[in-house]
């Protein structure tokens, strides 16, 4: 995680400029995935071998001191297509967020909120992996087992000085847990003008298990449920409020689920508003968001969602 | 648009001593027409990446056209923000979102066409700036 240095928005906005790919339609499916990029797959076999020798390396060595040090293993490279594959994937990302939050939305309103608390956990995850991607990390995958990419991997003093890409071979698949932790870890070492500086430091600073707490007990608890909408609708109020935003996150509440998947979506959906200024590009991609609050899947944060 | 009209339309501008960039270094030149066509591709998308045939911005008029307003541009850029970077130009660019570049298809061929071409584009951005600006200009140090 370390090896994930410190970056502005403004540098990556700048270099994200000369990348924005063409979308025949707004919300549209990426016509590629990362790891079909070409030159993905030679580089990351490359990658993948050179990191098997230095991990068994690095294994006797621990033999010998008592001292596991993991191998560094990047490689710096610039593939072709790989930072619009990256924006594309990420705001398909995002959008898939704004559609799942949009049901955890629906359901709260309807009075069935422990499962909209599910929704909303996995909207939140979808929109801290767009959000990464934004920040130039993302992890595609060779043979079931992450490869780290990063495209803004080192410090610089305009977007123009990024001419080469990061790759670290993970040598595992990427679970919730360590997405969150490398989520943290992207907010800690970014600067973001345009982000609120309270939600941002509560969510680098809650340990990493709080994110998926509720999902987790709902799912993996035989006799786990949050609320006590099992078998009545649960219609009290402020349930999943919006003020969140303003007022900060609160761990304990039992909507904290709805406050996250909230908080992570604004701060990506905030990324993409700010790029828009720039880029007409994107402006049909905001309308969607636009006609989606207009047409009542946003009952509760479309407002919030919309303004700037 | 041929090879030899983009030599026609590049050249008098990096031009060794007279053209108007010949001050800028070659990756520095790079750099400006990237920068220029990047931001054409952001302010209007449709127009650079039309849904049939090719983009009025890479056929003969519109390029010498573009390449016409490009001094301008550069000047009332560097002016209002002190750089030439992609952000820079399409702030300046959406002054004139409402331009109608498809116009130019109808406009048949010719030097002379092709420049009224650049003119027209030329004078509705710097009429637009004053607008914004005023007729007062901006913090030139003089």
């Amino acid at each position: 995680m370390e090896r994930l240095k410190g970056r502005r928005w403004e540098y990556i906005r700048s270099k994200w400029l000369h990348h924005i790919p063409h979308f025949p339609e707004a919300g549209c499916v990426p016509q590629n995935s990362i790891d079909e990029i070409s030159g993905f797959t030679p580089l990351a076999l490359r990658l993948a071998t050179a990191t098997m020798s230095e991990f068994e390396k690095a294994k006797a060595a621990e033999k010998k001191t008592g001292h596991y040090s993991m191998p560094d293993t990047a490689v710096e490279e610039e593939l072709p297509g790989l930072r619009e594959a990256v924006f594309a994937e990420s705001l398909f990302l995002l959008h898939k967020a704004r559609h799942v939050v949009g049901t955890a939305e629906i359901q709260v309103c309807g009075g069935v909120r422990t499962w909209a608390l599910a929704n909303a956990y996995q909207g939140a995850f979808f929109a801290a992996k767009a959000t990464l991607g934004f920040l130039g990390v993302t992890f595609p995958e060779y043979q079931g087992k992450a490869i780290a990419a990063d495209l803004f991997p080192y410090p610089v003093k305009s977007g123009d000085e990024y001419t080469g890409c990061a790759f670290h071979y993970l040598g595992v698949r990427m679970d919730h847990r360590q997405t969150w932790e490398m989520y943290q870890r992207l907010l800690g070492v970014s600067v973001v003008e345009i982000w609120p500086k309270k939600i941002v430091n509560k969510l680098k600073s809650v340990e990493s298990k709080y994110f998926a707490k509720q999902r987790n007990d709902i799912h993996y608890k035989n006799n786990g449920w949050i609320l006590g909408d099992l078998n009545e609708f649960d219609l009290s109020a402020g349930f999943g409020d919006s003020q969140v935003w303003d007022d900060g996150l609160d761990f304990d509440r039992d909507d904290i689920s709805m406050g996250i998947a909230l908080s992570v979506l604004k701060l990506g959906m905030l990324l993409v508003q700010d790029l828009e200024k720039s880029s007409a590009k994107l402006t049909p991609e905001i309308k969607l968001l636009s006609d989606c609050v207009e047409s009542g899947r946003h009952p509760m944060y479309g407002e919030l969602l919309l303004s700037q | 648009m041929s090879l030899t009209n983009f030599v026609r339309k590049i050249s008098p501008l990096v031009a060794q001593n007279k053209g108007k960039f010949h001050v800028y270094s070659i990756n520095e030149q790079l750099g400006i027409f990237n920068n220029y066509y990047r931001a054409l591709e952001n302010s209007f998308p449709a127009v650079y990446e039309p849904k049939e045939g090719t983009s009025i911005f890479f056929k003969t008029l519109g390029f010498g056209a573009m390449i016409n307003a490009l001094p301008t541009v550069f000047d009332l850029t560097l002016k209002i923000h002190k750089g030439f970077k992609v952000e820079n130009i399409c702030d300046l660019l959406k002054k004139i979102d409402d331009f109608d570049f498809e116009e130019w298809n109808s406009f048949g061929t010719g030097a002379d066409v092709e420049s009224q071409a650049g003119i027209d584009l030329r004078d509705t951005l710097r009429a637009r700036v004053e607008e914004v600006v005023g007729e007062e200009g901006t913090a030139l140090n003089l």
